[in-house]
């Protein structure tokens, strides 16, 4: 089943009826509403089948929560009997060293199966055990990696003990199984989630206006943005290379990061829009990312909650081990301060970013991207006092708009060359694209080249309405970044304006259907 | 806003909020039938041919199927040479479940007896063509909006329908026969507000296709040399989709049951698109040829006919899988000496079998097996 479908419309209008009733009628008790919608959506949009990997994370981890619990009560009450001091130390040490075998067996089972599902037949491959990477016949369960590191965040906040094991299995089965982020996130938290799911919601509540607006913008951005761009995306690249202009493959990069960029904020948009309408809020996860002005800041506006999830789980628990520590220590004699106190994190970035390259795929390609990426953030943080004192010796005055504005098309470039390793699927050839983009970009031999793709009317309307829906997004996010609330704006407009904006918005939505292009959500698939 | 009155202010607000729903439904109701009448094409190959279906009063013989009976019959030579009474209601993508359809509307509102179902090897594929169904539904209620609303919702809510895109364009007809020049847009809302001709209104909206009557309606144009572009190629190989399959043999049925007389004609490609194909054609061909006989119809298919009776040169095709105008008028006049009185006896003589397949590539593609022999 497909977001934009009749089937998805009548689901969430049955849904909302269900859910305001339930919660109009009883008063409480929506969420199991929640619970039993999501399930039929895992149904409708995924397969049955594959529900089995869900439940095995969901019970896993609400089972080895409880355990902490117990645990730690059990811990609390032993710790009440006793003064002595060893005898405290060893109960301590006991109950930490069985939290810890749990822990490392549930992960090993969420972990594992995730890694099953998306590489084992990637292994054969290269060992030459199967014909292709991809297609070993299991299907791949509908949002396994994001319900997954869902529940891994559950699991590794109730070992730390912030948060309260969930003692309900059908209510902790709402959190992970809540339909709007199933697709592709947001990755949301147990402690800013669970509250608003349990909770009963009015109508009132809700912003219509400002959830419809969010829809159709996640709308526009997805099917008049995204999809109209992937057939040019992909016959662009099939020409660059050797012998062809760099230009091409610099054009088919541009247009791909505004493709990526439409599919996966507007899908965003879509789910959080929906669930604003149940008057649940989740997490955000895109902040305007093509204003950033560094690499670092880039990748806290993009999947910002994969980047919060990297971080909390992955980045500090690295950084602050004791080999991590004892590196920076010695770094700091040997290279100064800085060094020091940077090269832990740097090394911590790297090895996050690597990871996440991995999360994409196994092949080459995404782990060079994960690589790249992870590079240069570490060493803009390594060389940051170098650039301080070059920009003091060569008195550039960092708070003018022109230098901002200067980052800002830095940034954009540099996370543009990081998309030749991540769009252009073989490793090889994405050096050769951007060898040649960099070494004999021939602006000029760029019209000859489009004009050989020998493109019809309907694909170059296609641009024309890509590039359109582009420029609003680009004019909206200009204008929020500098505060302004666009939805606001609009909201304040008389009715008839709101009303024609919006009836426009739907009309190239539904006009870009008909081109027959595009598919799925890219990160659906990962 | 201060008041004596308590209650107003409560009043006023579920006014104002019917107010605005009003205007906006309003707003969002003007954009649908804009869009509806300005982009949506007013005429098409589909609205012709069901045009003049509910123009005729009665038929004896009925033309349905895709574009290869489209553009390969010619309903005015047919019935010049049978003395029949002819519409030509195969349409661009038209699957066997709407081929049904047509074919009972014909039998059940203007007396078909006589059905001839064109088809190639690439429709034992097609299952689902959301633009050529929506056309065709359009066409069948034409001047029934309600009817075709109930329609095209019904066809929504098919289960390998609503969970997808389609069901979305559905509600949305214009988005499968869009027109977005700006003088196409102009034409389809004079044409609506005045009542155009549909023939004449397609033929300014179709580029190169001029309207020859009987629902029917070809192209000039012939293969550009050098093109040599072939189904295989642009389509991929073929594939037998078991529901379409079932299907055929449904319309077969039905046609028994209902003593409809059924010819299936295979229409003519250029014999290298044929070629394309491999060993294909042939085996998946005899299969089809074998069903639909067991069921009572009659089968042709003219890519067997020998050269010596039937040859049509590159100059009758408009692209490697349909006849122009000249190719279906010298295609129809060979089919009314097939089906026609003597049609029994001549058909043995003119067509060859699918069990010879490499007599068949000695004959249609000599240079080829040629070159085969001497390697």
């Amino acid at each position: 089943m497909e977001l934009l479908s009749l089937q998805f419309a009548i689901f969430l209008v049955a849904l909302l009826a269900a859910y305001y009733a339930v919660g109009r009628l009883v008063g409480r008790g929506q969420w199991v509403v929640l619970l039993l919608g999501s399930l039929a959506f895992y149904g409708m949009a995924g397969t049955w089948k594959t529900l089995a990997f869900v439940l095995v994370a969901g019970v896993s981890t609400w089972a080895a929560a409880l355990g902490f619990s117990r645990l730690d009560a059990g811990l609390k009450a032993r710790l009440g009997e006793t003064r002595d001091r060893s005898a405290r130390k060893a109960a301590k040490a006991a109950v930490h060293r069985r939290k810890r075998l749990v822990l490392l067996a549930c992960l090993a089972l969420c972990l594992g199966t995730l890694a099953y599902l998306k590489y084992w037949n990637v292994v054969l491959f290269e060992l030459g055990l199967a014909s292709s990477p991809h297609g070993m016949g299991l299907l791949l369960p509908l949002g396994i990696s994001f319900y997954t590191f869902q529940a891994l965040s559950y699991l590794i906040d109730a070992y730390r003990g912030s948060l309260q094991a969930e003692r309900s299995l059908p209510r902790h089965l709402t959190f992970l199984l809540y339909f709007p982020q199933l697709i592709q996130g947001p990755i949301n938290r147990y402690g800013d989630l669970a509250p608003q799911l349990f909770s009963t919601h009015a109508p009132r509540e809700v912003d219509l206006s400002r959830s419809l607006q969010l829809l159709l913008f996640g709308m526009l951005k997805k099917y008049a943005m995204a999809d109209l761009l992937v057939g040019l995306i992909t016959r662009l690249l099939a020409g660059a290379g050797d012998g062809a202009p760099g230009s091409l493959a610099i054009l088919a990069i541009l247009l791909y990061s505004a493709q990526q960029y439409g599919d996966f904020s507007g899908g965003i948009d879509m789910v959080e829009a929906v669930s604003e309408l149940l008057g649940i809020r989740m997490a955000p996860n895109f902040r305007r990312p093509y204003l950033s002005t560094s690499l670092a800041d880039f990748w806290r506006r993009w999947h910002i909650t994969l980047g919060t999830w990297m971080r909390d789980y992955v980045f500090y628990p690295l950084a602050l081990t004791r080999p991590m520590r004892a590196l920076g220590k010695v770094a700091g004699g040997r290279l100064g301060s800085h060094v020091g106190r940077t090269l832990p994190a740097c090394v911590a970035n790297v090895a996050v970013f690597l990871l996440v390259g991995l999360w994409h795929g196994a092949e080459t390609h995404y782990l060079v991207w994960g690589l790249y990426n992870g590079l240069v953030i570490a060493l803009a943080d390594l060389l940051r006092p170098a650039f301080d004192r070059a920009s003091s010796l060569l008195r550039v005055d960092r708070s003018t708009r022109g230098w901002h504005a200067f980052r800002v098309v830095r940034t954009f470039v540099v996370v543009n060359v990081g998309w030749y390793f991540d769009r252009i699927y073989d490793f090889g050839a994405s050096l050769a694209c951007l060898r040649q983009s960099v070494l004999h970009p021939d602006f000029a031999g760029l019209p000859q080249a489009l004009a050989a793709l020998d493109m019809g009317k309907s694909e170059l309307l296609q641009v024309l309405v890509a590039g359109a829906v582009a420029l609003l997004v680009a004019c909206v996010s200009l204008y929020e970044e500098r505060g302004g609330d666009a939805s606001g704006w609009l909201s304040r407009r008389p009715v008839a304006v709101r009303a024609a904006a919006c009836a426009v918005m739907c009309l190239v939505v539904v006009l870009s259907l008909s081109f027959g292009v595009g598919g799925g959500f890219m990160y659906a698939n990962y | 806003m201060p008041t004596t009155d308590g209650s107003r202010p409560t009043q006023r607000r579920p006014a104002a909020r019917r107010v605005a729903t009003l205007v906006s439904l309003a707003i969002f109701a003007g954009t649908y039938l804009l869009a509806l009448w300005g982009l949506g094409a007013y005429g098409s190959t589909t609205a012709v041919a069901w045009h003049d279906f509910h123009a005729a009063e009665r038929l004896d013989t009925l033309v349905v199927g895709s574009s290869f009976g489209q553009q390969g019959i010619d309903p005015v030579t047919l019935d010049a040479r049978l003395g029949t009474t002819t519409v030509n209601l195969a349409t661009p993508g038209q699957t066997p479940d709407d081929s049904l359809d047509a074919i009972k509307c014909g039998v059940g509102e203007k007396g078909v007896c006589h059905v001839i179902l064109a088809v190639g090897l690439d429709s034992l594929g097609t299952r689902l063509d959301t633009n050529s169904h929506v056309a065709f539904v359009l066409g069948r209620n034409e001047g029934d909006p309600l009817g075709a609303a109930s329609s095209l919702v019904a066809f929504a809510l098919r289960p390998d329908v609503v969970g997808t895109r389609d069901s979305v364009r559905a509600l949305f007809p214009w988005t499968c026969l869009p027109t977005y020049a700006p003088r196409s847009v102009a034409l389809n809302l004079r044409n609506r507000i005045q009542g155009g001709d549909v023939a004449h209104a397609t033929e300014e909206l179709v580029r190169g296709w001029h309207y020859v009557g009987r629902g029917y309606g070809n192209y000039d144009r012939t293969i550009a040399p050098g093109d040599g572009r072939t189904s295989l190629q642009v389509f991929g190989s073929p594939h037998v989709d078991r529901v379409v399959w079932d299907e055929y043999a449904a319309i077969c049925d039905w046609c028994r049951e209902h003593n409809v007389s059924l010819t299936v004609v295979a229409t003519p490609h250029p014999a290298y698109d044929v070629a394309a194909f491999g060993d294909d054609y042939p085996r998946i061909m005899a299969d089809f040829q074998r069903m639909v006989q067991a069921r009572g119809a009659t089968y042709l298919d003219l890519n067997l006919a020998h050269r010596s009776y039937y040859d049509p040169p590159l100059s009758d095709f408009d692209d490697f899988e349909h006849l122009n105008a000249t190719g279906a008028e010298r295609l129809t006049d060979v089919l009314a000496r097939l089906i026609g009185p003597d049609g029994a006896g001549e058909r043995d003589a003119a067509l060859g079998s699918y069990d010879d397949w490499d007599g068949w590539r000695r004959e249609h593609l000599p240079d080829a097996a040629d070159a085969g022999r001497q390697s």
